[in-house]
C-alpha cells in the first residue's frame, strides 16, 4: 500500500514538474511536506509491528523454515545415497557380469582368442600376415575390455647370441604391442618382456621345435 | 680352414681325461683333441716328482696335461726306471740326451712342518745342457692343482714366450631343469663352485678386470636384470651376495666391465629399441652410448678402454660394430655373412672373436682388426658366446653334443680342440674367461 501510494506521489510530482517549468518554492515545499508526512506514517507502521507479537511468529517461521530446509537436505541426501546405492549395486552387477564375460570370451577354445601365441621367421620381428586376425580379435578384446591387462614374452629359438635374441624377443613383444596399441588397445593395459632364447617351448633342434621356440606369448593377467 | 678340417681326418689324436671333482656335486669330465698341424711342437718330458704319496703323480700328470692341451706342446713317454734322482748340479745331461729327451722338467715336494708343501720344479733344456728354470713354493696342500698349475705357467712360458692361463678360472653357466646356477671353475674344469643359483635363467657372466666380481644377467619381475656377484677370485668362490645394478626401467643386459673396473657398460631396452648405457657404479648415474632405433647390444670394451664392439641389426641384420667410448663415428666391423654377433677384444685388441652365421650354422670365427681378415675356428652346428684367454691364445665357447650344453675350447691357431662335458643331465653355457691371477 505505501509503494502504490509513493509512485502516486512521485507522480504526481513528476506531473506537477513537467507541468510548470516554472517551478514555486512554494511547489517544491509542498511536494516535500508531502513526502515527510509519507514517510511518517511507513515508519510508525514499521514500530507497530516490531513490538507486537508478530515478531516471534516470524521467529518460528523461520526456524520452522530452518528445520524444514534441514529435512529437505537429509532427505535429499539419503535419496542421493539411495541412488548412488542403487547404481553401484547395479554397476557391480554389471561389473560382475562383465568379469564373467570376460572369463567366458578367454576360455573359449574355438576363437582366435584361444589363440595365445603367434610365431616368427628366423631373426625377424615381422608379424606375419597369418597372425593378423589373432592379433585383430586380441586388440578387439582388448579395447572392448579396457581393465584387461596383458603381458606379451617375447621369444627367440635357440640359435644365435643369447643377448641378441634378448633383444629380438623385447623387439617381438615391443611391435606386437604397438599393433595391439593400433587396433585400439591402451598401452597402459599391455607389459611386455623377453626371456630371448632362455625359455623354449619345445626343447628341440629341429626345425619344427625351432619354429614352435620363435614367438610371442599374449598372457592375461588376473 | 680347409687344411685344418683335413687335418682332423689325417692326424687326430683324442686323448681322454676323465676327471672327477673331489668336491663331489658337480663331477665334469673333460675330453681332449689335439688336432695335429705341419707346424712343429714342442717336445716336453715331464718326470713324476720325488716324494712320498699319490701327489708324486698328479704334480707331473697336472702339468703334462696342461701343456698337451695347448697344442704347442708334445708331451713324450717315459721309462719308469729312469733315474731323477740327481737333481740340478749333477744332472747327467749325456743320458737324457741319449733317451731323447730335449726338454726335462723334473719336481720333488716335501710337507713341511707347518702343514704345508713345499714343491720344487727344474726345466732343464737338454740339448743345451742348462737349466732353464728352477722354481720353488710353499703353500696349502689343497692348492696343490694351483701349484702344479704355476709350473706349468712358468714352464709354458719360458717355451712359448707368452704367458699361461693354467691358474686362470672360467665362470659358466649351468641349466638344469628348473635350475640355473653360476658357476665358477679351474680352467681345466676343476674345482667347481656355484656362485649363485635361481630358477630363473641366467646369462653373460662377465669377469671384472681384476676378478675380484662377476657382472651377470637374470631375471627381476621377470625382466632381465644385471646382478653383479662378489668373488674370491684365487679361491673360486663367492665372497658375499649378488647385487642387482640399477635397475633401469625396461630390459637390462649384456654387462660390460670398463677396464678401470669403475663402470658397466650394458643395453638398456626402451620401447623397441635397445641402446648401449655407461652405468658408472659409484653412483648408478648413466650415460648414453649409442641411440639408434634398432637393437644395440653385446658392449665389450678394448683393452685400452677406448673402444667398445657391439651389436647392431640396424641393416636389417646384426653385425659387429665399433665406436669410441666418448662419442664418435659408429664403424661397421663385419661384413662377410649376415650374421656377426657376440664379438669380444682380444688381450691386445689385435684381433676380435666373433660368432657368424653362414645359413646353415653358427660358428666361432676371429677377426683381424688389421686386415678385417675372418677366419672360422669351429665346426658346430650352434656355437656360440665365444670368450678369449687372457693371453689371447685360446677360445672357450659354448656348443652342444647330442643335444647337450658343453663347453668347448679351440686354439686361437686351430690346433688343439678340447671338449668340456657337465655331469650327466647338466647343461653348460655361456663361458667367460677369468683374467691372469695377481701373485
Amino acid at each position: 500500500m505505501t509503494m502504490k501510494f509513493f509512485l502516486v506521489a512521485g507522480l504526481v510530482a513528476a506531473l506537477a514538474g513537467c507541468a510548470s517549468k516554472t517551478k514555486t518554492n512554494a511547489d517544491i515545499e509542498q511536494r516535500d511536506l508531502f513526502d515527510q508526512s509519507d514517510r511518517r506514517s511507513f515508519e510508525q507502521t514499521a514500530e507497530l509491528t516490531d513490538g507486537l507479537e508478530p515478531a516471534s511468529e516470524t521467529d518460528l517461521r523461520a526456524q520452522q523454515e530452518e528445520l524444514k530446509q534441514e529435512f529437505e537436505r537429509e532427505e535429499q541426501r539419503l535419496l542421493e545415497e539411495r541412488t548412488k546405492f542403487d547404481e553401484q549395486n547395479s554397476s557391480n552387477q554389471d561389473e560382475l557380469q562383465r568379469q564373467a564375460e570376460i572369463k567366458r570370451e578367454l576360455s573359449k577354445n574355438d576363437s582366435l582368442l584361444a589363440q595365445r601365441s603367434i610365431f616368427y621367421d628366423f631373426d625377424s620381428s615381422v608379424i606375419k600376415a597369418e597372425f593378423q586376425p589373432v592379433i585383430e580379435a586380441h586388440g578387439d578384446f582388448l579395447k572392448k575390455y579396457p581393465s584387461v591387462t596383458i603381458r606379451i614374452e617375447g621369444n627367440c629359438d635357440d640359435r644365435g647370441s643369447r643377448e641378441y635374441n634378448l633383444a629380438l624377443g623385447q623387439n617381438r613383444a615391443e611391435q606386437l604391442k604397438q599393433a595391439l596399441v593400433l587396433l585400439g588397445a591402451r598401452a597402459e593395459q599391455i607389459d611386455v618382456a623377453s626371456y630371448g632364447a632362455e625359455r623354449p617351448l619345445i626343447f628341440g633342434v629341429d626345425d619344427a621345435s625351432r619354429s614352435q621356440n620363435r614367438r610371442s606369448d599374449l598372457v592375461y593377467l588376473d | 680352414m680347409f687344411s685344418i678340417f683335413r687335418m682332423i681326418k689325417g692326424f687326430a689324436g683324442i686323448i681322454v681325461f676323465v676327471i672327477f671333482s673331489s668336491h663331489g656335486f658337480v663331477s665334469a669330465q673333460v675330453e681332449i683333441e689335439i688336432i695335429a698341424d705341419e707346424g712343429a711342437k714342442i717336445p716336453i718330458t715331464v718326470i713324476p716328482f720325488q716324494g712320498e704319496g699319490d701327489q708324486a703323480k698328479l704334480f707331473s700328470e697336472i702339468i703334462s696335461s696342461d701343456l698337451a692341451k695347448t697344442g704347442i706342446f708334445e708331451v713324450q713317454g717315459f721309462d719308469k726306471t729312469w733315474s731323477h734322482s740327481k737333481l740340478a748340479a749333477d744332472a747327467d745331461y749325456t743320458d737324457w740326451a741319449s733317451r731323447e729327451v730335449q726338454n726335462l722338467v723334473i719336481g720333488n715336494f716335501v710337507k713341511l712342518d707347518d702343514g704345508r708343501f713345499q714343491a720344487a720344479f727344474w726345466l732343464y733344456d737338454i740339448p743345451g745342457q742348462a737349466m732353464s728354470v728352477g722354481y720353488q713354493i710353499k703353500d696349502d696342500p689343497k692348492q696343490i692343482r694351483q701349484m702344479a698349475h704355476q709350473f706349468a705357467d712358468l714352464i709354458y712360458e719360458k717355451l712359448t714366450g707368452d704367458r699361461g692361463v693354467f691358474r686362470t678360472k672360467i665362470a659358466y653357466v649351468v641349466r638344469k631343469k628348473d635350475r640355473s646356477s653360476l658357476v665358477i671353475a679351474d680352467s681345466d674344469g676343476h674345482n667347481p663352485n656355484e656362485i649363485f643359483v635361481s630358477k630363473e635363467p641366467i646369462l653373460s657372466p662377465r669377469w671384472s678386470p681384476n676378478g675380484s666380481r662377476i657382472a651377470f644377467v637374470s631375471f627381476l619381475n621377470r625382466k632381465a636384470a644385471v646382478y653383479i656377484a662378489p668373488v674370491n677370485y684365487k679361491k673360486g668362490r663367492a665372497n658375499g651376495q649378488s647385487v642387482v645394478v640399477g635397475p633401469f626401467s625396461g630390459s637390462n643386459s649384456a654387462p660390460a666391465w670398463s677396464p678401470d673396473g669403475q663402470s658397466i657398460a650394458m643395453a638398456i631396452s626402451e620401447g623397441g629399441k635397445s641402446n648401449i648405457f655407461m652405468v658408472s657404479l659409484r653412483d648408478q648415474t648413466r650415460v648414453q652410448i649409442t641411440n639408434h632405433r634398432s637393437i644395440n647390444t653385446e658392449p665389450n670394451f678394448s683393452s685400452d678402454g677406448k673402444n667398445l664392439l657391439f651389436t647392431s641389426d640396424r641393416t636389417g641384420r646384426p653385425q659387429v660394430y665399433q665406436v669410441p667410448v666418448n662419442g664418435g663415428t659408429e664403424v661397421r666391423q663385419t661384413y662377410t655373412g649376415r650374421y656377426n654377433a657376440s664379438a669380444h677384444y682380444s688381450h691386445d685388441d689385435s684381433f676380435i672373436a666373433l660368432i657368424h652365421y653362414d645359413e646353415r650354422k653358427f660358428n666361432v670365427g676371429v677377426q683381424d682388426m688389421k686386415s678385417g681378415v675372418l677366419q672360422i675356428l669351429t665346426d658346430g652346428s650352434r656355437d656360440q658366446s665365444p670368450s678369449i684367454a687372457p693371453n689371447g691364445k685360446v677360445i672357450v665357447y659354448a656348443s652342444e653334443a647330442k643335444g647337450r650344453g658343453i663347453l668347448r675350447f679351440v686354439a686361437k691357431n686351430g690346433r688343439a680342440k678340447l671338449r668340456y662335458v657337465g655331469p650327466r643331465g647338466d647343461d653348460l653355457r655361456e663361458p667367460s674367461w677369468g683374467p691372469f691371477i695377481k701373485d
